[in-house]
């Protein structure tokens, strides 16, 4: 009796501790999540919007994915891209959580097995997908809860053999029939799990081979496991839906577009390397192992590795094979942002990590218990030294994943849609990229009146009211020879030959991009002529004359002082060229710098080579600059400047005025309470 | 345990070794062409993927540049995290990028010199221009140039 009130009372403990830790890790992922849309991921804008609108996800669909993320868009907190980010986090807590306790089962200690769940937890790639809408997090739940249940079942399923007590209808065959469930299910957050199956069946058979008599139990796994896939029935019933055209070429909607669309999607990336590549394929993969787990954690995996052969042989063989098999085909995958596809494999070895410090702390307690040290004391001392990786992987990555003030989408997209005049044309990115765009029409419903062709299927893109439209702009510089091609392009119609992308309104880089092109946050103009950017005399309200790198700032217009956040300023800028310099003009506002652009927004050298302007011409820049709505209230100092620090220059600012910052009426993380949704 | 089970455990755990000690010697050997090839140096896998300073480094402009420079801003800034033969790893503020080379790829100084491929050695800072695939899931390079970013 007093036996069984110990193994209840140690089990309230280990929820308990499993609950500690998906707290501790929600708290981590929410106070660094992102507030709305984000260019971190590729995909996440469109996953964001594809999960409200219950549509179709590009390859491999994400049907479970889209619908979880639905639930989601039903808390009332914030706008509904920040309802799919905290999605990422409550599911990377919880996988967090299920990880504890598959280490928990296999090692019987809450301290290994709680620190390695932590480790992972705050290791940089798999927090970097707590933060935002992406398929990862999610899918690290389930692989957590597959393998958990797996787990349980094997020691289920081991304990009855041992009793005797088999019967045809036991707790085991409940484990197996979850666990073939989430199985299947799990393919919805992501295709590669499937990978597994090789590992899942010969663990099976390796716990207990005589299931392949047991025809119920393996018709049961089976018949759940094909109603966990019947998800993908999703993808032909949305398949009409896609409006990203390469994704529409394969569209599922026969059984040959249904295999392009899951298991052949992306062919060009899959075993893209040649053999003699292998030693460097393993290198980049290492490198991923280091920047997550560090020398530490490597070493502790490896011990795990050798540790669990020889004692938990059959869960050796279980994580051994989907670690190798993730690990064969991923680094063999072509892909541009490869460390996301690596999470799975990196719960997996946080596994053989956590089982290797379970053992070390098992031999350390064994050699000082045999010199009269207490097991209490040494496992004190063992937290309180684990607590310094924890820390110090807090620390590190923190900074790195903390998305907290990127609200540059949203404040852009904000002042875009209240700058277009009536049945203008907005054109842009298209496809999965173009979503940070089309997430305000297809979520909130924002100036119908707007024509967005790159928001339409790609069959409907070139008819409609593209001739009744009175303006047309663009996210993306479309002057001659840099026009969108291939099929994201837009509809010919709507520009002519020769046409100028005259910036109008600047946003702010988010700043993970500030030195690159992606992320850019720039809407122009479409006119047939050159906007008046090159004057011979410049009459600017605010003389200045001060020499920033090879630039001169002849001095500025500014429409007012008082701005709110969230809001913009007509700012105009008036420019000498004194030498050549690779230099970009800089905005600051207070301590921050707001965007980075270059002189003349590309136009100048066509300009230049078309009017040939006299030297010493003044180049003038006009736009609208966008306030972060993330701007200290109270008095901040507009600056600007020139930086050619990419190429080992100085960023040299001059204050231009002191600026009376507001708070806005619109904030980004409250747009559908302020009226914009469409119901 | 029985005689038949006590084998059969035998044989899983040789093959758990082999398995253990050929993943080992394939990490050492990949590891070692690695090393071989791009040197010991600074950046060795301990800095492989140290991250630039901070999102908020303002950068280069394409107008006025220096001849062989691009006209545009770089598809991404980072640091070198390796050169392989098939491309190159840098570490960005978004994670690491794998970006495609091909023939055409030209590396080049920040005055636009160009440079052997062997520059590329892991730890230095490059700004890169180039291509994304159709499906936007691959970049292709077409020029690298060595940059001077300040790093932490």
């Amino acid at each position: 009796m007093a036996m069984r009130k110990a193994a209840i009372g140690g089990r309230w403990i280990d929820t308990l501790v499993g609950l500690l830790l998906f707290v501790l890790s929600l708290l981590v992922y929410g106070l660094t999540l992102t507030p709305s849309l984000s260019f971190k991921s590729p995909d996440g804008n469109e996953l964001a919007t594809v999960a409200y609108q219950l549509g179709l996800a590009h390859s491999t669909g994400y049907p479970l994915y889209t619908w979880l993320g639905k639930l989601f868009t039903f808390f009332p907190l914030g706008d509904v891209a920040h309802r799919v980010n905290l999605m990422s986090a409550v599911l990377a807590a919880g996988a967090v959580a299920l990880l504890y306790g598959t280490l928990l089962t296999l090692t019987g200690r809450r301290l290994p097995s709680a620190f390695a769940a932590l480790f992972f937890g705050l290791s940089l790639t798999p927090w970097s997908q707590a933060g935002i809408a992406e398929v990862y997090a999610p899918n690290a739940l389930m692989v957590s809860l597959t393998l958990l249940l797996l787990v349980l079942w094997a020691r289920q399923e081991q304990a009855e053999t041992a009793s005797g007590k088999q019967r045809w209808f036991s707790f085991s065959l409940v484990l197996f029939l979850a666990f073939s469930l989430i199985f299947g299910l799990s393919l919805g957050t992501h295709m590669s799990n499937l990978g597994f199956i090789p590992a899942f069946a010969l663990f099976v058979l390796l716990v207990n081979w005589r299931v392949i008599l047991q025809p119920f139990k393996l018709l049961g796994g089976g018949l759940l496991f094909l109603v966990g896939c019947a998800q993908f029935l999703w993808l032909p019933y949305k398949a009409a839906t896609l409006v990203d055209a390469p994704m529409a070429r394969n569209a599922p909607s026969t059984l040959a577009g249904l295999y392009k669309y899951t298991l052949g999607a992306f062919p060009q990336m899959k075993f893209a390397f040649p053999l003699w590549a292998l030693p460097d394929r393993v290198v980049v993969y290492l490198h991923l192992l280091w920047q997550n787990f560090g020398l530490l954690g490597i070493l502790l995996g490896l011990f795990g590795m050798w540790a669990m052969l020889l004692r938990r042989t059959r869960h050796f063989y279980l994580l051994m094979t989907m670690y190798l098999v993730h690990l064969v085909f991923f680094t063999q995958y072509r892909v541009f942002d490869l460390d996301v596809f690596f999470i799975p494999a990196h719960l997996i070895y946080a596994v053989f990590l956590g089982y290797g410090l379970f053992r070390l702390l098992e031999y350390l307690c064994s050699a000082l218990g045999r010199v009269g040290v207490p097991r209490v004391l040494v496992s004190v001392a063992a937290a309180l030294l684990l607590l310094l990786p924890l820390v110090k992987q807090l620390r590190s990555n923190w900074r790195v994943n903390d998305l907290s003030g990127d609200v540059a989408i949203n404040d852009f997209y904000h002042n875009v849609f209240q700058l277009l005049p009536e049945r203008s044309a907005l054109v842009g990115r298209g496809g999965v990229f173009g979503y940070d765009m089309f997430y305000f029409r297809y979520v909130y419903g924002v100036r119908q009146d707007v024509l967005m062709p790159m928001a339409e299927p790609p069959q409907e893109r070139s008819v409609g009211g593209l001739r009744e439209v009175s303006a047309v702009y663009s996210t993306v510089p479309l002057a001659p020879g840099r026009q969108l091609t291939g099929p994201w392009a837009p509809p010919p119609e709507l520009l002519g030959d020769d046409s100028w992308s005259v910036p109008v309104l600047v946003g702010e880089t988010p700043d993970s991009s500030f030195n690159q092109q992606r992320g850019s946050l720039i809407l122009y103009e479409m006119r047939d002529q050159a906007p008046p950017m090159v004057v011979s005399e410049a009459d600017p309200t605010h003389e200045l004359h001060v020499r920033l790198n090879g630039l001169e700032l002849v001095g500025y217009d500014l429409d007012g002082q008082q701005v709110e956040r969230g809001g913009r300023l007509f700012l105009t800028l008036y420019w000498r060229v004194v030498e050549r310099n690779p230099s970009l003009v800089v905005t600051a506002m207070g301590d921050n710098f707001v965007e980075q652009h270059t002189l003349g927004f590309g136009n100048l050298k066509r300009y230049a080579d078309e009017f040939r302007p006299p030297k010493d011409s003044v180049v003038v820049e006009e736009y609208w600059l966008v306030v972060p709505s993330t701007t200290e209230l109270g008095e901040v100092v507009l600056q600007v400047g020139t930086t050619s620090a990419l190429f080992g220059g100085e960023t040299e600012l001059v204050n231009l005025t002191t600026l009376e910052v507001e708070e806005g009426g619109y904030f980004s993380s409250t747009l559908y309470r302020y009226g914009w949704h469409r119901g | 345990m029985s005689a038949d089970q006590g084998a059969f455990r035998k044989v899983l755990l040789g093959m758990g070794a082999v398995l253990l000690i050929s993943l080992m010697v394939l990490a050492s050997f990949s590891l070692g062409v690695y090393v071989g090839h791009q040197g010991l140096l600074v950046g060795s896998l301990g800095n492989f993927g140290a991250r630039p300073e901070g999102g908020q480094r303002p950068s280069q402009s394409p107008s006025g540049q220096p001849e062989g420079l691009p006209e545009a801003r770089p598809q991404l800034v980072g640091r070198m995290g390796g050169l392989t033969n098939e491309g190159l790893f840098v570490r960005t503020a978004d994670g690491l990028r794998l970006v495609q080379v091909n023939e055409q790829t030209r590396v080049r100084d920040r005055q636009g010199g160009e440079l052997p491929l062997e520059k590329l050695r892991h730890g230095v800072n490059v700004a890169v221009f180039g291509e994304f695939s159709e499906d936007g899931r691959t970049l292709t390079a077409h020029t690298i140039i060595l940059v001077p970013l300040p790093l932490p």
